[in-house]
């Protein structure tokens, strides 16, 4: 499976790179919104995994971008952000109307919880 | 609508909310490092493991440190101020920072111009506001590419001895360091276009400065951007 992760922090982006590829997955990991549009135009994901807190442009704006092309609207998006679901200033609805399928906190996501999400995600949109 | 004064307590309060989003992150990447484990990994991948947990918990514990410095300098009356040698600080910190530079694919360069005499400071506060503001300021190159040039550097002004940490990068200005000031603890991004994060570091050592008496703000060196504080050189010791 190819996953795009837009994760900001070097280090977690490491440990969720090694993980997914050990998993048998291939990523393509970039650091902020404008780098993660021109990794997807490169190769077309299975699933897009975006933090909501990136520099410059925000996780909900790269989505916007994302799902502007015609041929990415039905990739499964899932949010792994810090910052709790309740904690942000967006609307379900919008996060629905963006094609996000999970949103995950970072501090209750363990790598296989992750992964899972990942399955499922990619199993809802091929269903 | 009641206006909200700042007060050293609640300053602390917003710190501490602003340390309190930036600590989670080591947290998580232990516990993930510590699934990775789990995944019988060779040996050079277990000891990429232990690295990254081992500066993760450093970058949170002296970003702590800085934090609880910070607060308890605060309920010091006066300022005990003794001769400081900034270049020796800067070798430390670099020294310090090196592996956490490395870990995020970011160049770590030390500028000291010239052998200076020494400016009227406390070692450990300098040393931690120094440390704070590399912490962050490597954090945010990383998110901008590989090989982002962090600097600490210090330099001679007719005010007095200038020291802080730059980055090559056109997002840190006067107006987004002063919003972000008046931002700290309210937004989740109060850095903007600089960093993802909550800019703890930058705030505990704007907090460690401001103690010193002597504010942090925006400058140029070399090109590169950064934040920066001018310290009084000891005029005793110069004279010798």
């Amino acid at each position: 499976m190819k996953i795009l992760l837009i994760e900001p922090n070097r280090l977690l982006a490491s440990q969720y790179c090694s993980y997914l590829s050990q998993k048998g997955h291939e990523v393509a990991w970039r650091e902020d919104a404008q780098g993660g549009i021109i990794a997807a135009d490169e190769s077309m994901p299975d699933v897009v995994v975006v933090e909501l807190l990136l520099a410059g442009h925000s996780g909900v704006e790269f989505l916007y971008e994302f799902r502007s092309y015609a041929e990415w609207l039905k990739i499964p998006a899932i949010i792994l952000s810090s910052a709790t679901k309740s904690a942000i200033s967006v609307a379900d609805s919008t996060l629905r109307d963006l094609g996000v399928g999970a949103y995950l906190y970072k501090a209750e996501t363990s790598l296989s919880k992750l992964e899972q999400a990942i399955k499922k995600s990619l199993s809802a949109t091929t269903a | 609508m009641t206006e909200r004064r700042s007060t050293p307590a609640l300053s602390s309060a917003l710190l501490f909310t602003s340390l309190a989003e930036q600590v989670k992150l080591p947290f998580v990447q232990i516990a993930h490092a510590a699934e990775l484990s789990r995944l019988k990994p060779g040996k050079a991948e277990l000891d990429q493991l232990f690295k990254t947990i081992s500066l993760t918990s450093e970058a949170a514990m002296k970003l702590i440190d800085g934090y609880l410095m910070s607060v308890q300098l605060q309920q010091q009356p006066t300022l005990a101020l003794e001769p400081v040698s900034l270049s020796s600080v800067l070798y430390d910190t670099a020294h310090t920072l090196d592996g956490y530079a490395k870990a995020h694919d970011c160049t770590l360069e030390l500028h000291v111009q010239a052998k200076y005499g020494p400016v009227m400071a406390r070692p450990e506060v300098v040393r931690t506001a120094i440390e704070s503001l590399g912490y962050s300021f490597i954090e945010a190159a990383g998110q901008r590419g590989s090989k982002t040039r962090v600097m600490l550097a210090v330099r001679k002004t007719s005010h007095g001895m200038n020291a802080g940490v730059f980055s090559d990068t056109d997002k840190l200005n006067a107006a987004l360091f002063k919003q972000a000031k008046i931002l700290k603890g309210l937004a989740r991004q109060p850095l903007g276009d600089f960093s993802a994060g909550s800019g703890a570091g930058v705030f505990v050592a704007d907090a460690l400065f401001d103690w010193l008496d002597s504010p942090m703000r925006v400058a140029t060196y070399k090109s590169l951007q950064g934040l920066a504080a001018t310290l009084t050189p000891s005029r005793q010791l110069s004279l010798v």
